[in-house]
């Protein structure tokens, strides 16, 4: 008998019983928990939700994909749900708690086998369990001339789980799902599925050409609940001759108009390669400092107030981030280009041979070059007491559109105390108006608040057409209606053809069947 | 279980429990926060300490070295996060983990480290400090305590150190309400945010 406390909805006891039991001859006793010192850890969330409903009934640890296969039998054969995280970070997003309680938790972190790296196509196949420091040092111990591009969690996080969620990196390879290239997946029914050229015997092709023949068939793989990715290509970055990381600051809150409108041409014509960060001063102050440090009072910390704190700290209204990569010739033109529009527009230029010691500068040179770095997390003591919940609108990129999101946003947190901790991740076309709703999780009141707070933003910029490019657990649900009831309901009948009992994370990105 | 609303009915905790060998080597892990001397005083003597700079590969060495250890620590939500991942990537134990502010904590605990949350609120009631603490408890045992007292933050860190570093060297009865003995004035006072941990290498 398990010690279970918790059930998956709808499973007797009697069943989750003989579950475990098939579970851990699958693999092995010391790799299936319902103990709550083991499902403890799964229940730790920053978000703000009740961990109650997010609790597990359980955890499992698989070693290999066809143990994966025989889990998913014994998930069929009792109905019991299991919710799959490949390193479980997804910090502000749910970590790895499941979106339904009572759901069993697939952790793959024993699949961490860096399968192949390929230097002359600069190209990496990784199981989920990977991280992104593993993979960094293993590139650094076989002196490869590749790069990766990570996301913010660095080191800690892994490639599998941050491109199924579509998260995003800051080379020029950072939108990472557009860069991966082929997948495995194990089906509901325990098929396994490769993507691309990977389902024709012999080919060496599955991680060079994305698109094999006929549907292309990922995309369904990402935010999903369709399959459990056990394998995933991706390309690398071959490491640039010259590495030219720069920064600009602008002084004035109205200059942000201009700096998107200027820095989109330079984007979308591939002059600056890379993703192009643009963050207001608060957030690089809340990297580096507790708020009870600079401003004491409760509620959204005014902005007159923000822009003094700003300013002390020598940080601009707006920083901009982004770098240049290629031969020294390459890098020259593009500068010349970069220096004259910044300085037209009365930025402050930061390069690395009058700045490079500064800890800000360099933290954001190791994001754009792939490097780990752990210094974001500092964000995490602005306010304390361990809330996050990311609030992710996507919007064209132009000028425009900062003011009115901008606007938005602090209405609504004006309503709930929160501060405006923000950053405009301009890609080729949009940006990522990516806001830190950063709350104690101690106090229920600033609990109760970032929840309505979050909820309230969702639905206002819903209905002026904005719409979120990812959410946590809390709120899948709220964020998939936004998108209209007939994608809803399509994702509704690929789930149930694709998994019709349902076993596989039923919840996620709001599918049920 | 129902939450309970008072602290009535606590029991000092046995001088023969004090005097308990402890059975399993305990580590504790702080990372420069003013509430250390405190936390570490009230764990008591006997236990290895690690304090944590930046230097995560150091730390990754430590926890390495530590293997069959229990691990008690105060960090800052920052380093915590960080910590966490190394721990659970390391398939650590977790007993309890309590985010600390402005007097107001919020415990989770496994059975083994049930009714932490009470003597927490007891010890800062009877120092006559203001504080709100609230335990969610995971498993068959004690369900969930709620303790909310109308009453700084007082000495929190000192009571946290004593009951985790109960609870790391087994000498925690789980669920029995328990009374720690540190309720006098803080060695050093921190109004940080912190969050304490106790796990099983």
């Amino acid at each position: 008998m398990s010690n279970a406390t918790i059930l998956p909805q709808g499973v007797s006891k009697a069943d989750f019983d003989k579950a475990i039991a098939e579970f851990k001859a699958i693999v092995g006793a010391d790799w299936v928990w319902t103990d709550p010192e083991h499902i403890l850890q799964y229940t730790k969330i920053m978000i703000p939700a009740d961990e109650a409903r997010h609790t597990p009934s359980g955890a499992l640890a698989p070693a290999s994909v066809e143990e994966i296969q025989r889990i998913l039998a014994v998930c069929n054969k009792y109905k019991v749900p299991v919710w799959t995280v490949s390193t479980g970070r997804n910090f502000g997003y749910g970590s790895a708690s499941p979106a339904t309680r009572g759901q069993m938790v697939m952790d793959l972190k024993r699949m961490n086998k860096i399968i192949e790296v390929d230097p002359d196509l600069c190209y990496a196949l990784v199981e989920p369990g990977v991280t992104y420091k593993q993979l960094y040092d293993y590139i650094q111990e076989h002196n490869l001339p590749v790069w990766l591009s990570m996301p913010l969690p660095s080191a800690i996080a892994g490639p599998v789980g941050n491109t199924l969620d579509r998260g995003v990196g800051y080379t020029p390879y950072g939108e990472h799902f557009l860069f991966s290239c082929g997948m495995e997946v194990v089906m509901a029914n325990g098929e396994i599925l490769r993507t691309g050229m990977g389902g024709m015997p012999n080919s060496n092709t599955w991680q060079v050409f994305k698109w094999g023949y006929g549907p292309y068939l990922d995309g369904i793989f990402t935010q999903s609940n369709y399959g459990v990715v056990t394998k995933l290509g991706f390309w690398l970055m071959p490491k640039p001759p010259v590495y030219k990381p720069f920064g600009v600051q602008f002084d004035s809150e109205a200059d942000i108009v201009k700096i998107i409108d200027a820095i989109r041409p330079l984007r979308i014509a591939n002059i600056i390669p890379s993703a192009v960060w643009v963050s207001h001063g608060l957030w690089d102050v809340a990297v580096m400092s507790k708020r009870s440090e600079v401003y004491g009072k409760p509620g959204r910390m005014p902005d007159d107030v923000a822009e003094e704190i700003i300013r002390k700290q020598g940080f601009g209204i707006w920083n901009v981030f982004a770098a240049l990569y290629g031969t020294p010739e390459q890098v020259e033109v593009n500068w010349k280009m970069i220096e004259a529009t910044f300085k037209s527009l009365g930025g402050k230029i930061l390069v690395e041979e009058e700045v490079g010691n500064d800890i800000c500068f360099q933290y954001r040179k190791s994001m754009f070059s792939g490097t780990p770095t752990l210094r974001e997390f500092g964000m995490y003591n602005w306010r304390g007491g361990g809330g996050s919940q990311w609030f992710a609108p996507v919007a064209q990129a132009r000028g425009s559109e900062t003011l009115k999101q901008m606007k938005m946003t602090r209405a609504v947190l004006d309503e709930y105390g929160i501060d405006y901790t923000a950053v405009f991740i301009v890609g080729w076309r949009d940006m990522h108006h990516v806001v830190d709703l950063l709350y104690d999780r101690t106090n229920p009141v600033e609990m109760k608040n970032a929840h309505d707070c979050y909820a309230k933003l969702v639905k206002q910029f819903a209905a002026e057409g904005y719409g979120i490019y990812r959410t946590s657990i809390a709120f899948m649900d709220q964020v998939a209606d936004t998108f209209g009831p007939v994608k809803k309901e399509i994702n509704r009948k690929i789930k149930r053809a694709l998994d019709p009992n349902g076993i596989l994370a039923p919840g996620k990105s709001g599918i049920f069947n | 279980m129902a939450a309970a609303g008072t602290l009535a009915g606590l029991v000092a905790w046995p001088a023969q429990g004090r005097a308990r060998t402890a059975r399993w080597p305990v580590a504790a892990l702080t990372g420069g926060s003013t509430a250390d001397a405190s936390f570490l005083k009230g764990i008591g003597p006997g236990h290895d300490a690690i304090s944590l700079d930046q230097d995560w590969q150091g730390l990754e060495s430590q926890l390495d070295r530590l293997a069959g250890y229990r691990l008690v620590g105060l960090l800052d939500p920052g380093r915590h996060t960080v910590v966490e991942a190394m721990l659970q990537a390391r398939n650590a134990r977790l007993l309890s983990l309590g985010s600390h502010q402005d007097g107001r904590h919020r415990i989770s605990t496994a059975p083994a480290a049930h009714g932490v949350g009470a003597a927490l609120a007891h010890g800062l009631a009877r120092a006559g400090f203001e504080h709100q603490v609230a335990e969610a408890g995971l498993g068959p045992v004690a369900g969930s305590f709620t303790g909310v007292a109308d009453l700084a933050a007082g000495d929190w860190a000192g009571l946290m150190g004593e009951a985790l570093g109960r609870i790391a060297a087994g000498n925690w009865v789980p669920g029995e309400p328990r009374q720690l003995r540190r309720a006098g004035r803080p060695n050093s006072h921190s109004n940080d945010s912190l969050v304490s941990f106790v796990v099983q290498l």
